[in-house]
């Protein structure tokens, strides 16, 4: 079972998705659903004994393209409608055992050109209005499988965090005749105190209204709405500012940092949106070696986040192991 | 009509990147990629706004 139900308290719609709970839980590495199907074993979700890089549509989709209709009946306060969209699964690398920090730079720009296609052609499918790329990395962020993978959601309607940075975005193009994430990217070069990496594409910053002890922003030094418009020198340097960031990452406590990786392009909903600043944002839950960040009280009922850190300090640490990670 | 805004902004066809488009037996696509190294010169990005 699989719909969408309208909350009108928050005027958002919530995914019902039942048959996801029998998704597969941390099967031990020879029941691995992402490895190659090794002669003789079980076969996975990829029937070859080898590949580069995989995409295939989720077993226990959220969205599909032909949606069940609803099991239930909505009303006029809270409409009920069919989960219309895609999920797909983006298997980084037949080895079970590795990140994406620990892949060359040169697997990383592979993955990139992977993503533009994705995201080009789900864009190019009449009712997908909005395409979220994302990695969640790490037990601790939910992950079922340890095999080093991403996501892809494709819905057709813009979701609410993406519909509030459009108005904001949309808001400053109209009063300042610029672009909001222009004038931050600037304002952060400027100051440079929260910058953690950067090369002639891409600037990493914690930004200075962070939310999460070390959550990071890569931001494309010019303006651009998604990774379809990179040319191959800038898609070559976005493989190494990534690199450059995991590596960091897990050179802070010397442990394998979980994340989410969100990839935050423009909507495609047939609407031109010139004031849309690609980005991609990491959002890591740990706020020490042995501490999470948890969204408790005042985040979940208020929707205003408390960071117990200062991003000047954090991006200090961050700034030096990167720099030491790439020494 | 609806897809022009995108359409616009995709460069020329990647030459190093090949997929295989393949359809599992419960009706699920899955796509293969490879790649090929080419020495062929940069692409150039397509135009985009840019106001500051």
């Amino acid at each position: 079972m699989s719909e969408l139900r309208w909350n009108p308290l928050l005027g958002e719609w919530v995914v019902t998705a039942t048959h996801r709970q029998d998704r597969t839980f941390h099967p031990p590495p020879d029941y691995c659903p992402l490895c190659p199907t090794r002669p003789g074993k079980m076969e996975t979700e990829i029937p070859f004994p080898d590949f580069e890089i995989a995409v295939f549509e989720n077993k226990f989709p959220s969205f599909q393209r032909h949606p069940p209709r609803p099991a239930v009946r909505g009303t006029k306060l809270t409409p009920v409608r069919p989960a219309r969209g895609a999920c797909e699964v983006v298997v980084y690398s037949p080895r079970h055992d590795t990140t994406l920090a620990q892949e060359p730079v040169a697997k990383i720009e592979r993955l990139i050109r992977v993503w533009r296609d994705r995201y080009q052609e789900l864009s190019r499918r009449p009712e997908i209005q909005y395409v979220l790329i994302f990695e969640n990395k790490g037990e601790v962020i939910g992950v079922t499988l340890s095999h080093p993978h991403g996501q892809i959601y494709a819905f057709d309607y813009i979701p609410p965090i993406p519909a509030r940075e459009l108005q904001q975005m949309r808001g400053h193009w109209s009063s300042h005749h610029a672009c909001l994430l222009c004038a931050q990217l600037a304002s952060e070069r400027r100051q440079g105190r929260r910058v953690v990496y950067e090369n002639a594409a891409c600037t990493a910053v914690i930004p200075f209204y962070a939310r999460y002890p070390y959550e990071t922003h890569l931001l494309p030094r010019r303006h651009l709405g998604s990774l379809l418009e990179l040319t191959d020198h800038e898609i070559q340097l976005w493989a190494q500012a990534l690199q450059r960031v995991l590596t960091g990452f897990d050179r802070l406590f010397n442990f394998s940092f979980p994340y989410m990786m969100l990839l935050h392009q423009s909507p495609c909903d047939g609407r031109s949106h010139p004031y849309f600043h690609f980005h991609i944002e990491f959002l890591p839950p740990y706020r020490s070696a042995t501490r999470l960040k948890y969204l408790a009280g005042c985040e979940s009922g208020a929707g205003t986040f408390i960071n117990d850190t200062l991003a000047e300090e954090k991006a200090a640490e961050l700034r030096q192991a990167i720099g030491s990670a790439g020494a | 009509m609806k897809k022009r805004a995108i359409a616009a902004l995709i460069p020329a066809p990647n030459t190093v990147l090949r997929r295989q488009d393949l359809t599992k037996p419960d009706g699920r696509k899955l796509f293969l990629y490879t790649f090929a190294e080419t020495k062929s010169a940069p692409s150039t990005p397509a135009a985009s706004p840019r106001k500051s």
